[in-house]
């Protein structure tokens, strides 16, 4: 019986973290598939953004627009595929890690922390009624309070 | 060792007072710093669960504004010493061995240093709450520090207020103290030394009744105790003065009684005395008498006998009868007719003179032992004096020359007995101070109403200290046996009762001398 527990000890050591890794590959690649889109308010967000200029205004690294409208980041929460997706091309961090990273600087208090929301809409619509709010779905919006940035000369990435 | 009642007060007070310090700077501080710091202890933990009950919300909905607000609410409160984000790190030391370390994920302020390990400390409350949501890799925690300034802020401010209650205490005490000294030691204190002064007699002391409590009481008490005192103290002294008058009258009876009993004693010793010589003089005296009465007749007989005899040789001779009365002749001679006549001659004057001598020695024994003590009569003192000497001419014969210097004395109103008695009582002590040869001058003089009588021996003389108690009774330098101390003490009174005074002089090794005066009439006299 004893001998018995070792050995399927030994098999879910050897096997389960390459069941693992094979999952999580799987998942990655899902999410690296996944079409973003950058939309903001049409106050103060900027209609083109760098790549870079992207990834440093959703780490927290810009506090103000050109204009001097105030940067706010509107996130869907990270569990969901999309926020997934975002913190793979965003943050190149799982969604778990984007959440502690966030923790992190909401901790830390030296950022304002992002608006986190379960659904697109709720990000559209947060988005639609804040002036400087960036925001990262995926798919187009364009309305009259919310553009579509260009992300280095694209408007998908 | 006696602790008195002031010390007594003090010491409560102070005692009080020190337990009240004990509890006011040790006990209760401490029991205050250590509930203080229990609370503390339990705020900061509930402070830290709270925390990571608001980072694990913040995290499982990613409201990151939440925990935001949520850490705000934590670095506001100004005993924040810091407030950190940790992490369990899996730190693989060596192939299959590992270790799960904490890694500051965030903190507050930002780059403080907080030491792995850190607990609280007397600076320091330091506590962990863990979080039971994944922070990134591994389980986070959050690490709250709080610094302990405000509780050693508390102590010292309790230490003050405790020092300034002490202090107002101490005073507070200090005041009761002097006023239970004022009001019940020194109270006590003065009925103390109004009581010792009160056992030393002084009756005055009174005490002030004006209070109305226990103090007031007992001086009221102390009071009453001290005229109840007072009137018993003057009816004993009354009694006591009573008592002293009657056992001094009775001591002065009993001295009276007691010389009247010697005198008595003496006088019946004298009077049986003076009844035995009365009757031996009296029975000598008549056959005396018949020898004195027969001797001069006697001594004329013979004187006749004498001339017959002569007559008879005259007769003779002158007849020429010498023949004839030759064997008579032959026979005045063989008895020494002559020598005979002169021996009876002799004989008879010795007669003559032994029976004058007799006579005078029972004249003077008469004149001693007369039985009328208890009557003044006429009396010769120098008849007195001759006679004791008579009396005593054996034991100072051959060796006391008596040198008599006698004045031209009246006859003196005394008991004439008594005054023997005296008389012969000084002589026999002068004869007795004298151990082998001396003198003894007895003088005589009138002074007026009173006569003055003088006896000075050449004995060894005595002390001052025997000369002050020459006159008392049973005081005597014989030899036991010898003498009863009584015959100056009688003299003593003798004299006095004939209102004189008897006096001596005398000096050591310088001889002695008594001296009686006393008046010539008596105012009583029988």
């Amino acid at each position: 019986m004893r001998i018995c527990t070792f050995r399927y000890r030994r098999l879910v050591i050897y096997i389960l973290p390459v069941i693992l890794f094979t999952l999580c590959t799987v998942s990655i690649k899902a999410q690296q598939d996944t079409t973003l889109v950058a939309i903001g308010n049409v106050t103060g967000v900027p209609g083109e953004l760098q790549m870079t200029e992207l990834k440093s205004v959703f780490r927290g690294e810009r506090q103000r627009w050109k204009d001097g409208t105030k940067v706010v980041i509107a996130m869907i929460k990270s569990t969901t595929p999309l926020g997934k997706a975002v913190s793979q091309k965003i943050y190149s961090m799982s969604g778990d890690e984007v959440r502690g990273f966030w923790a992190r600087i909401s901790f830390a208090g030296k950022f304002d922390p992002p608006n986190v929301f379960n659904t697109e809409a709720e990000v559209e619509v947060f988005v639609s009624q804040n002036p400087g709010t960036i925001a990262i779905l995926n798919k187009v919006i364009t309305t009259t309070d919310v553009k579509t940035i260009l992300v280095s000369g694209k408007k998908t990435f | 060792m006696r602790i008195n009642l002031k010390t007594k007060i003090w010491l409560t007070i102070l005692t009080i007072v020190l337990m009240f310090s004990f509890f006011t700077f040790l006990y209760f501080p401490a029991r205050q710093e250590e509930y203080l710091l229990k609370n503390y202890h339990n705020e900061v933990q509930n402070l830290a669960n709270t925390v990571a009950a608001g980072v694990e919300i913040a995290l499982e909905e990613q409201n990151f504004k939440g925990l935001k607000k949520e850490i705000e609410i934590v670095k506001t409160d100004p005993r924040l010493s810091f407030v950190a984000l940790l992490e369990e790190d899996t730190i693989w030391t060596s192939p299959g061995h590992f270790e799960i370390r904490d890694s500051i994920q965030s903190s507050f302020p930002e780059n403080v240093s907080i030491p792995a390990g850190v607990t609280s400390n007397v600076l320091l409350i330091v506590k962990q709450a863990s979080l039971n949501t994944k922070l990134m890799n591994g389980n986070g925690a959050i690490k709250l520090g709080f610094k302990t300034e405000e509780i050693t802020r508390i102590k010292k401010e309790l230490g003050r207020v405790s020092f300034i209650a002490s202090s107002v205490v101490f005073l507070i005490a200090v005041l009761v103290g002097l006023w239970l000294a004022r009001n019940i030691s020194k109270p006590i204190l003065t009925l103390r030394e109004a009581s010792r002064l009160v056992g030393e007699g002084d009756m005055t002391q009174r005490m002030n009744t004006s209070r109305g409590d226990e103090i007031g009481d007992l001086n009221k008490a102390f009071n009453k105790m001290v005229e109840d005192l007072s009137k018993a103290r003057v009816d004993l002294k009354n009694t006591n003065i009573t008592l002293a008058t009657t056992n001094d009258a009775l001591s002065a009876s009993m001295d009276d009684l007691r010389d009247a009993q010697e005198q008595l004693i003496q006088a019946e010793k004298m009077a049986s005395l003076g009844q035995l010589t009365a009757g031996i003089a009296h029975e000598i005296n008549n056959p005396i008498n018949f020898v004195s009465a027969n001797t001069t007749p006697l001594k004329e007989d013979l004187v006749d006998i004498l001339r017959v005899m002569e007559y008879y040789d005259k007769v003779i001779k002158e007849k020429s009868l010498e023949m004839d009365f030759l064997e008579v002749k032959k026979f005045k001679e063989e008895i020494h007719y002559e020598t005979t006549v002169a021996e009876v001659t002799n004989l008879l004057r010795g007669i003559e003179d032994g029976a004058r001598r007799t006579s005078e020695i029972v004249k003077g024994l008469r004149n001693f032992s007369r039985l009328d003590q208890n009557i003044f009569r006429k009396t010769n003192l120098t008849e007195c004096l001759e006679s004791s000497l008579t009396l005593l001419h054996s034991s100072y014969k051959n060796r006391i020359e008596i040198v008599k210097d006698y004045g031209d004395l009246p006859e003196v109103d005394c008991f004439p007995g008594q005054i023997n008695q005296v008389i012969m009582n000084i002589l026999s002590n002068a004869i007795q101070a004298i151990p082998e040869k001396g003198k003894i001058f007895i003088k005589t003089k009138a002074l007026g109403d009173m006569v003055r009588i003088s006896v000075k021996d050449t004995g060894s003389g005595m002390s001052e200290d025997v000369r002050k108690k020459i006159f008392d009774p049973f005081f005597t330098t014989k030899e036991v046996g010898k003498g009863t101390g009584l015959g100056l003490y009688i003299s003593y009174g003798i004299i006095e009762k004939h209102n004189g005074k008897i006096e001596v002089f005398s000096n050591s090794g310088d001889g002695t001398e008594f001296v009686i005066t006393m008046p010539i009439d008596q105012k009583i006299s029988t």
